[in-house]
C-alpha cells in the first residue's frame, strides 16, 4: 500500500510549483512589484512552506491520532502552527532582505502585507494538514481492508481444509487389524492390502491445497477403499460401476467421492446382517456431470446419531468451490439411499475468491 | 478338568480368522462357535453357555454392548475393538480386558491367561465385576436412541420414539411402545437419566412417559391428574410430576 502514496509523492512539488505562480502573478498584478523581486519573493516564500510542509507530514503521520483527544490535537496544531509559521515568515523575511541587499521599498512592501501573508500561510497550514490527515487515513483504510482480505482467505482455505473428510481411525485401526490377520492367514493378500492401504492413504494425504482432482483418481481412491472394506467384509459387499471411459478427465474437487461411499458403507453394511450393494453411475448431461452414489440399507436398522458429516462436509464444499447451491442432493427411500452430484465444468462456475 | 469354551463375536471375518488363529497356541480351550452380529451370539450364548466371549462393540443392529445387556448370565468378556473412547480404563478392571485393534500375540497371551484366571480359580470373584461392568457401561451411557429387549431368544430393538411409557415393575421395568410391551431388567432412575430429558417425563414414581405420546392430562382427585395416551392407556401423575409436565408443555 506504499506504493500508493509514493506515487502521490512527485505531486507534492508540483503542487508547490503552482502556488508559487499564483503568489508571483499576486505579486506582479496587484502589487506591481517588478519581474526579478517578484520571481525572488515567492521562490523564497513557496519553497521555505514546502520544505516545512515536509516535516509536517512526519509529524502528523507519527502522532497517534486515535489516542488523542479532539482538544489535544487543537492545542497541538496551534502551537505547531504558530511555529511553523513564524518560523517560515521569519525566516523567508531574514533570507530575502539578505538578497535584496535591504530595498527598503521592498521591505516596506514586505511589512504592508505581513498581515496578508500570515493569513494566507495559516490557511495554507490548515489546508496542508487537511490533506495529510486524509491521505493518512485513506491508507491506513487501504491497509485494513489488505489485511481482512488476506484473512478473509485464510478463514477459507482452512475451512476447505477441515471440510476435507479426514481418515477415520477407525477405519485405519480395522484396516490393519485386518492386514495383521492376513499375515498369519494369506500373507500375499496382506501384502496386497498393506499396498492399497498405502496408495489410499496417499492420496488422501495429497491434497494440502486447494488443487482440483479428476474423476478417474477419485475413482481411483474409491476403489481402493471399497477393496479395503471387502477384504474386512467379504462377500457381503456388493459394488457396481457405470461410466464412460470419455468421463474420466472430468475435473471435481478433491476427496469427495470417498466420504460419500463411506456414507454409503456405513449405512449399508456397517448397520444390516446381510448384503449389502453400492451402484456408482456417471453420466455428462450438458455442462454438468451428473453423479450418482446409491446403497440400500437395513430400513429396520434403528441408526446411531451423529452421521451424516461426511455428506454435510461435501455439500458445504461444493458450496464454497462452485459458489452454486443445490449441486448435492438427496433421496430416501424405504430401503434405497441416494446422492446426486451435479459437477459444473471446472473453469466456468467456480467461485472467484481463489 | 473341562477345556473352556469359548464364543468368537466380531462382523469382520478376518477379525475372527485372527482370534482363531492366536487360539491355536493354547491349550484347554475349545472355539464353540464364530458369531458375526449380536443376534446370532446371542442364540449361541443361550444354547452353548460359553466360559468365555472375545466381542467387538461395534456391530450391525445391536452393539457389542447392547448384547451384553440381554445376558442374564454373561460369561467372561474380552472386548475385541478399534474403539479406544469408551472410558475404556474404568472397564479393563472388569472385563476380562479390552484388546484394541490391532493388538499382538504376546497382548491376546495375556488376555486369555487373565480370563482362565478367573475361569479356572475364584467362580464368585468373576461374577460382580461382570455386574459391576454392567454398572459402569450404564452410566458411561449418553442418551439412549434405542433400546433392545429380548422375548425368549428374540432380540427387538426399539427405537425410543417408539416408545408410550414405561413402567417400573419390581426389579424390572416394562416397555410399552409400538413394537408391544417388553421387560427389561434395568431401573426407572436409568431410564430417566437416559431417555431423551426433551420428549421423556417421569410423571409418577412408576410411570415414564413419551410426551408426544399425550393425548390430555385431566384433574382426577385433589392432588392428583389422569394423563392419557394415545395407545388408550391411563396413567396416574402425582403431584410432583404434573409440576415437571407442567414446566415441559
Amino acid at each position: 500500500m506504499k506504493t500508493n502514496l509514493s506515487k502521490l509523492l512527485p505531486i507534492y512539488p508540483a503542487v508547490w510549483l503552482v502556488i508559487g505562480g499564483v503568489h508571483y502573478l499576486i505579486l506582479t498584478s496587484q502589487l506591481h512589484l517588478n519581474i526579478e523581486l517578484a520571481l525572488m519573493d515567492s521562490m523564497v516564500f513557496t519553497a521555505i512552506f514546502g520544505v516545512l510542509g515536509v516535516g509536517l507530514w512526519f509529524l502528523v503521520k507519527f502522532s497517534d491520532v486515535e489516542k488523542l483527544s479532539l482538544k489535544e490535537i487543537f492545542i497541538r496544531h496551534i502551537t505547531t502552527g504558530a511555529v511553523s509559521i513564524t518560523l517560515w515568515f521569519g525566516s523567508s523575511w531574514l533570507l530575502l532582505t539578505a538578497i535584496t541587499a535591504h530595498n527598503t521599498e521592498y521591505i516596506q512592501m514586505l511589512s504592508n502585507t505581513m498581515i496578508v501573508r500570515i493569513i494566507a500561510g495559516i490557511l495554507l497550514y490548515i489546508i496542508l494538514i487537511t490533506v495529510f490527515y486524509l491521505l493518512i487515513n485513506y491508507q491506513n483504510l487501504l491497509e485494513r481492508k489488505a489485511r481482512e482480505e488476506s484473512l478473509q482467505g485464510l478463514l477459507h482455505e482452512s475451512e476447505l481444509n477441515s471440510l476435507r473428510a479426514q481418515i477415520k481411525p477407525h477405519f485405519l485401526f480395522n484396516a490393519l487389524n485386518s492386514v495383521s490377520s492376513l499375515t498369519v492367514t494369506n500373507p500375499p493378500r496382506a501384502q496386497e492390502m498393506v499396498i492399497n492401504l498405502s496408495e489410499f492413504m496417499r492420496y488422501s494425504l495429497s491434497f494440502s491445497d486447494n488443487s482440483m482432482s479428476t474423476l478417474r483418481q477419485e475413482l481411483n481412491h474409491v476403489r481402493l477403499y471399497l477393496e479395503i472394506e471387502k477384504v474386512r467384509f467379504g462377500e457381503r459387499l456388493l459394488v457396481e460401476e457405470k461410466m464412460e471411459e470419455s468421463l474420466m478427465h472430468w475435473t471435481l474437487p478433491p476427496m469427495i467421492l470417498q466420504p460419500l461411499i463411506e456414507n454409503a458403507v456405513k449405512h449399508g453394511i456397517y448397520d444390516s446382517t446381510g448384503k449389502s450393494w453400492i451402484k456408482l453411475d456417471a453420466v455428462q448431461e450438458g455442462t454438468r456431470l451428473n453423479l450418482t452414489i446409491s446403497n440400500n440399507f437395513d430400513p429396520e436398522a434403528v441408526t446411531k446419531k451423529g452421521t451424516g458429516t461426511g455428506l454435510s462436509n461435501v455439500m458445504k464444499r461444493f458450496r464454497m468451490i462452485y459458489g452454486i447451491n443445490h449441486l448435492v442432493q438427496v433421496e430416501k427411500s424405504e430401503d434405497i439411499f441416494t446422492i446426486k452430484l451435479s459437477i459444473p465444468e471446472y473453469g466456468q462456475n467456480q467461485s472467484t475468491d481463489h | 478338568m473341562d477345556k473352556i469354551k469359548v464364543l468368537i463375536i466380531d462382523d469382520e471375518p478376518p477379525a475372527r480368522e485372527l482370534v482363531r488363529h492366536y487360539l491355536t497356541s493354547f491349550h484347554g480351550i475349545e472355539i464353540a462357535a464364530e458369531c458375526e452380529n449380536g443376534f446370532e451370539a446371542l442364540r449361541a450364548i443361550n444354547e452353548m453357555k460359553p466360559d468365555l466371549i472375545f466381542l467387538d462393540i461395534q456391530m450391525p443392529k445391536i452393539t457389542g454392548f447392547e448384547l451384553l445387556e440381554l445376558l442374564q448370565e454373561p460369561p467372561q468378556i474380552i472386548f475385541t475393538t478399534a474403539y479406544d473412547e469408551f472410558a475404556i480404563r474404568a472397564f479393563e478392571k472388569n472385563a476380562v480386558d479390552y484388546l484394541l485393534k490391532p493388538f499382538s500375540a504376546a497382548r491376546f497371551q495375556q488376555a486369555v491367561e487373565k480370563a482362565r484366571l478367573r475361569i479356572t480359580g475364584n467362580q464368585q470373584a468373576a461374577t460382580p465385576a461382570v455386574s459391576n461392568l454392567k454398572n459402569q457401561l450404564e452410566a458411561v451411557d449418553g442418551e439412549l436412541d434405542r433400546v433392545v429387549a429380548r422375548i425368549g431368544s428374540r432380540i427387538v430393538v426399539i427405537p425410543v420414539d417408539s416408545i408410550h411409557y414405561i413402567e417400573s415393575q419390581d426389579d424390572y421395568v416394562m416397555i410399552y411402545s409400538a413394537q408391544g410391551n417388553h421387560l427389561k431388567e434395568k431401573t426407572m432412575k436409568y431410564f430417566e437419566a437416559h431417555l431423551p430429558k426433551s420428549s421423556f417425563i417421569r410423571i409418577h414414581r412408576s410411570h415414564i412417559v413419551n410426551i408426544s405420546q399425550i393425548v390430555s392430562v385431566d384433574l382426577y382427585g385433589k392432588d392428583t391428574h389422569m394423563v392419557i395416551l394415545k395407545c388408550g392407556a391411563k396413567l396416574k401423575a402425582s403431584a410432583e410430576g404434573y409440576k415437571r409436565l407442567r414446566e415441559l408443555l
